[in-house]
């Protein structure tokens, strides 16, 4: 009796090491998967932050750094389903949109509302996403008019540039 | 004698021991496991972070999280372009050529034509670049040196020499090594030199500048001097391919490629390929773009205005250019790479006329 009362103490203390390791296991693998949630979420900011840098000194939008250049906006919005081509240079499932804060309501930018028109956007879907927005420049080619010609202006306007996450 | 009791408790000590030890073993090696590849992921995630903010900002860096780990990356070409590693293969969404090393130090190259820009990202380890000019057009040798890292203030470093015969000349700079400015400084006395002899240390790239590459085919990199078109060779160690080259970062990626062989071929040729693809993708999307921006806004300007005719020129001269990229193989023939740089300059004065005339920006 003595006997058989030590073995079981002797098989209880084992079972209760043995789940106290596996605990530690499932604890440091929970650790780990909540780390790799949180370096998700982080490469998801960092990416958007980077195509937003990228978009606002890539020579396909602006004049110059920070001013975009509304002719080849409006040049993109209207060559058709630009996206695809766009995502093959940028990569995928982004999107970006400028407004310009001329406290008018938002007329798109096409062929025929060109330039009385205050709003691009690209590759804008219904998802959620993680976006950056600030102030930029917009150069607009056909500013303004007179006896003498045509001028060009330069107008401020918002970018919201981000990724669709999951 | 040990009892009965006594031997089970040895025996069933022994084996849940060695049970207990076999889980925590297989367990720590796997967690091991995932945090290199976890440590991997991360510096090469940095890396490219690193680079994305040198394409945009123009800002040389240099970046040395490579260091002490056992990284083995490679380039795969086959669309989307991307690094391939031991965590697989992550996209590279801008043009970067990369030569792997313990610090690596990135630069930015831009091919202005005027109406558009071409950058790519540069990143070298230590590298020392050697030329050999066995002719005496010395503009040329000038114009690669431009279009390569100055790493001045920064480390590692990409130093500039010249070999001449059995003569290897690289401490030209006060006896010190030559960086990018100090080594133009040093090209004021243009010379036909002899083909290079000395044996070239593993960081070195030696960078021969011949009328005819077809002896030293086996030697390195050999360049002829451009043609009145602006075109040349390039030969590399290596590679059976006479690749043409019409501006210096063609050359500047097949350099910095090398002659080694990975999974994807010759190293060098791989990035070269890769550098045209992305051009003329590129070229063709900022010509399309241009094109349908004369018509837009060139149809709101009056028809008597000599805008119009300006904008009608500069839109011919897009779809020129687009027809021309409608060859995905337009790097490889003579006669498409020359039409190619002649219309370009010709974009670049209809732009520029357009600026003069005051239809548009410069």
């Amino acid at each position: 009796m003595k006997a058989q009362m030590g073995i079981m103490e002797y098989i209880i203390m084992t079972f209760f090491m043995v789940v106290v390791i596996i605990v530690i296991i499932f604890f440091l693998i929970g650790f780990q998967v909540g780390q790799f949630t949180l370096q998700k979420h982080g490469s998801e900011t960092d990416r958007a932050l980077a195509l937003s840098k990228q978009i606002v000194s890539s020579p396909l939008f602006v004049k110059e750094e920070s001013v975009f250049d509304d002719g080849k906006l409006t040049s993109l919005t209207t060559l058709g389903n630009i996206c695809p081509e766009l995502e093959a240079m940028f990569g995928n499932d982004w999107f970006f949109e400028i407004t310009v804060l001329d406290s008018q309501p938002i007329v798109p930018c096409t062929r025929n509302s060109y330039p009385n028109c205050n709003y691009w956007a690209f590759c804008v879907q219904d998802e959620n996403s993680i976006s950056f927005d600030f102030p930029v420049n917009i150069h607009r080619s056909i500013g303004f008019s007179d006896s003498t010609g045509i001028f060009s202006r330069t107008d401020i306007g918002i970018i919201k540039a981000g990724i669709y996450v999951n | 004698m040990i009892s009965l009791y006594q031997l089970f408790k040895i025996l069933f000590g022994l084996i849940i021991s060695g049970f207990i030890l076999f889980v925590i073993i297989y367990f720590l090696s796997s967690y091991t496991q995932i945090q290199d590849s976890s440590q991997q992921a991360t510096t090469l995630k940095n890396f490219l972070k690193t680079a994305g903010d040198v394409y945009t900002s123009g800002n040389s860096v240099g970046f040395d999280d490579f260091y002490g780990k056992d990284f083995k990356l490679t380039f795969d070409t086959r669309e989307p372009e991307g690094i391939v590693s031991g965590t697989g293969k992550t996209p590279v969404w801008f043009p970067l050529f990369f030569s792997l090393g313990d610090e690596v130090f990135l630069s930015r190259a831009t091919i202005d034509m005027g109406w558009w820009e071409f950058h790519a990202v540069e990143a070298m380890p230590r590298t020392r670049i050697i030329f050999n000019p066995m002719t005496d057009d010395w503009d040329f040798l000038m114009e690669i040196v431009q279009f390569l890292p100055d790493s001045e203030f920064f480390d590692p470093k990409i130093t500039f020499g010249l070999c001449d015969g059995s003569l290897l000349q690289e401490k030209l700079c006060g006896g010190d090594f030559c960086e990018k400015q100090g080594f133009l400084y040093q090209l004021s006395n243009p010379r036909i030199m002899d083909k290079c002899t000395v044996r070239m240390p593993d960081n070195a790239r030696l960078i021969i500048i011949s009328p005819s590459c077809s002896q030293t085919f086996s030697q390195h990199f050999c360049l002829t001097p451009p043609n009145t078109e602006g075109v040349g060779n390039i030969n590399l160690r290596g590679s059976q391919s006479n690749l043409l080259y019409k501006d210096p970062i063609d050359i500047i990626a097949a350099v910095i490629g090398g002659y080694e062989k990975d999974l994807y071929g010759n190293s060098g040729e791989t990035l070269y390929e890769y550098k045209n693809t992305v051009f003329r993708e590129e070229l063709s999307l900022a010509s399309r773009i241009l094109a349908n921006r004369a018509l837009i806004v060139g149809s709101k300007h009056p028809q008597s205005s000599p805008c119009q005719k300006a904008y009608s020129d500069l839109f011919n001269s897009m779809n020129t250019l687009q027809g021309i990229l409608s060859d995905e193989d337009y790097y490889k023939n003579l006669g498409t790479v020359s039409s190619l740089l002649k219309q370009l300059k010709q974009a670049k004065t209809t732009h520029e006329e357009l600026a003069k005339r005051g239809c548009d920006y410069q």
